[in-house]
């Protein structure tokens, strides 16, 4: 036999021999690959239900903001903040206008119209300018709730220069001319002026407390903390004025920049949450 | 089609739609095939259990991209037969391919056996060196060219030829040796 023929030969019969030859499996490969199997689908399904969340929380984004979106276009009127309503030398400028719901304090259960809560009179500082009598104010009814103040009066100027300084007030958007039917209605979105950012507890009879003016709420929270961010005063009652003392610990408050967090809601269901500083002298 | 081929057909598509049951079925059926292909690659045992095994993962994964064309155990079989070769591949760049000239001039003693145990052959494939057994495999009993084999291994033509040769010269003095 030749080299050639002997190695044909082995190869056929080595061919032969291992081609389709089988082995008997060793154990436990299966239960490694059922085991690989299963955790493959088990991540599988775990990457499909996160997709789904995914899809599902992004649908529900756009769905709540399209929903946001739609009220925001519906809502009439809109809260704006006018520029400045004190001006620098004190004195008002005569275009500015601000909300006669400002003034006026409407009872819980009366339609809150304007000739029924003209009458009655309300405790905030606002109030009080418009109700002295040597301030001799002219209010002018302009459109849906606004009053336009006099110009030249000192006090009117000086106590709403205290009590109003800074100042968001809602103001209608479109404005109509002046009619009866127009002031008549009721107000739902009202902001009252802000706080007082000056807060003198000097017994002078002028800033000697600290108070949120709001009218006709339905809840009220007010919290003060000091610049290290303790909590000097927390109330629930808009009629607990704060008189620059540590209402934990009784002391006197050190003059400084306090920061104030109050929230209040409405009857009307318009709620309010803002946060600022003030200054303790 | 044949009933090997219907069943066949079912199983794949149990598997698929991941189903232990046609996933164990399958893997009864084929592992004995596959499990010595692996063997005869590899070169010891825990390394062809290792192959089967990832082998088979391999292959459960693959299976919505067989066909259909042609048979099942070929698609199979080269599924396995390329696994291995890409552990082969990693293994052929340490020295152990040149480990070859202690059976240089080995005689090709006449060689007279008719029957050989296919065990015994197993076992005596996998003392061979890696580039013995690989070459041995894909080219006498894969039926592979040596181009081919040049190709899948990344070595040339003429290394192909010298593998094989020196490779079969080896195991024909194991399988003589073994008989004596």
């Amino acid at each position: 036999m030749d080299n050639t023929q002997n190695t044909t030969h082995f190869d056929a019969m080595l061919k032969q021999s291992l081609e389709n030859s089988q082995m008997p499996v060793p154990t436990g490969v299966w239960e490694t690959i059922g085991s690989s199997l299963g955790s493959q689908a088990i991540v599988a399904t775990k990457i499909a239900s996160l997709k789904l969340i995914l899809l599902k929380s992004v649908a529900g984004l756009i769905i709540s903001s399209a929903i946001g979106f739609g009220i925001y276009q519906l809502l009439p009127e809109k809260v704006i903040v006018p520029k400045t309503i004190v001006s620098k030398n004190g004195s008002f400028s005569p275009k500015e206008t601000i909300s006669l719901d400002t003034f006026f304090e409407a009872s819980n259960d009366q339609p809150k119209n304007f000739n029924s809560i003209s009458k009655k009179p309300a405790k905030d500082t606002a109030l009080r300018l418009i109700q002295n009598k040597t301030a001799a104010v002219q209010s002018t009814v302009l459109g849906q709730g606004l009053v336009n103040l006099p110009t030249n009066h000192q006090e009117i100027i000086k106590l709403t220069a205290e009590t109003l300084p800074t100042e968001k007030y809602s103001e209608v958007k479109n404005k109509k001319p002046a009619t009866q039917e127009n002031t008549a209605q009721p107000y739902n979105n009202v902001v009252f002026p802000e706080p007082a950012n000056v807060f003198t507890p000097d017994g002078d009879g002028i800033n000697d407390n600290f108070y949120i003016v709001v009218e006709n709420e339905k809840s009220f929270n007010l919290q003060i903390f000091d610049e290290q961010g303790k909590k000097v005063f927390e109330s629930n009652d808009k009629n607990k004025f704060w008189d620059g003392t540590n209402s934990l610990t009784g002391e006197i408050c050190k003059p400084g920049v306090y920061i104030y967090t109050y929230y209040y809601e409405l009857n009307s269901g318009f709620k309010k949450k803002d946060r600022s500083r003030l200054t303790l002298y | 089609m044949s009933p090997t081929e219907v069943r066949n057909k079912n199983l794949i598509a149990g598997c698929i739609a991941k189903d232990p049951k046609s996933q164990k079925s399958l893997f009864d059926i084929f592992a004995p095939t596959m499990y010595a292909i692996c063997y005869r690659y590899a070169k010891n045992p825990d390394q062809a259990k290792d192959l089967l095994q990832d082998g088979f993962i391999k292959a459960f994964t693959k299976l919505s991209e067989f066909k259909f064309e042609g048979s099942f155990e070929g698609w199979l079989k080269r599924i396995f037969i390329n696994h291995s070769l890409e552990y082969i591949r990693k293994e052929m760049r340490k020295p152990d391919m040149v480990k070859v000239e202690e059976v240089h001039n080995l005689a090709s003693d006449s060689f007279q056996f008719h029957n050989l145990d296919s065990k015994k052959i197993m076992a005596q494939i996998q003392k061979l060196p890696t580039g013995y057994r690989t070459v041995i495999n894909l080219f006498i009993i894969e039926g592979y060219s040596h181009k081919e084999i040049a190709n899948l291994l990344g070595i040339s033509e003429n290394t192909s030829k010298t593998q094989l040769h020196k490779g079969r010269q080896m195991l024909q003095k194991m399988i003589t040796k073994d008989y004596h």
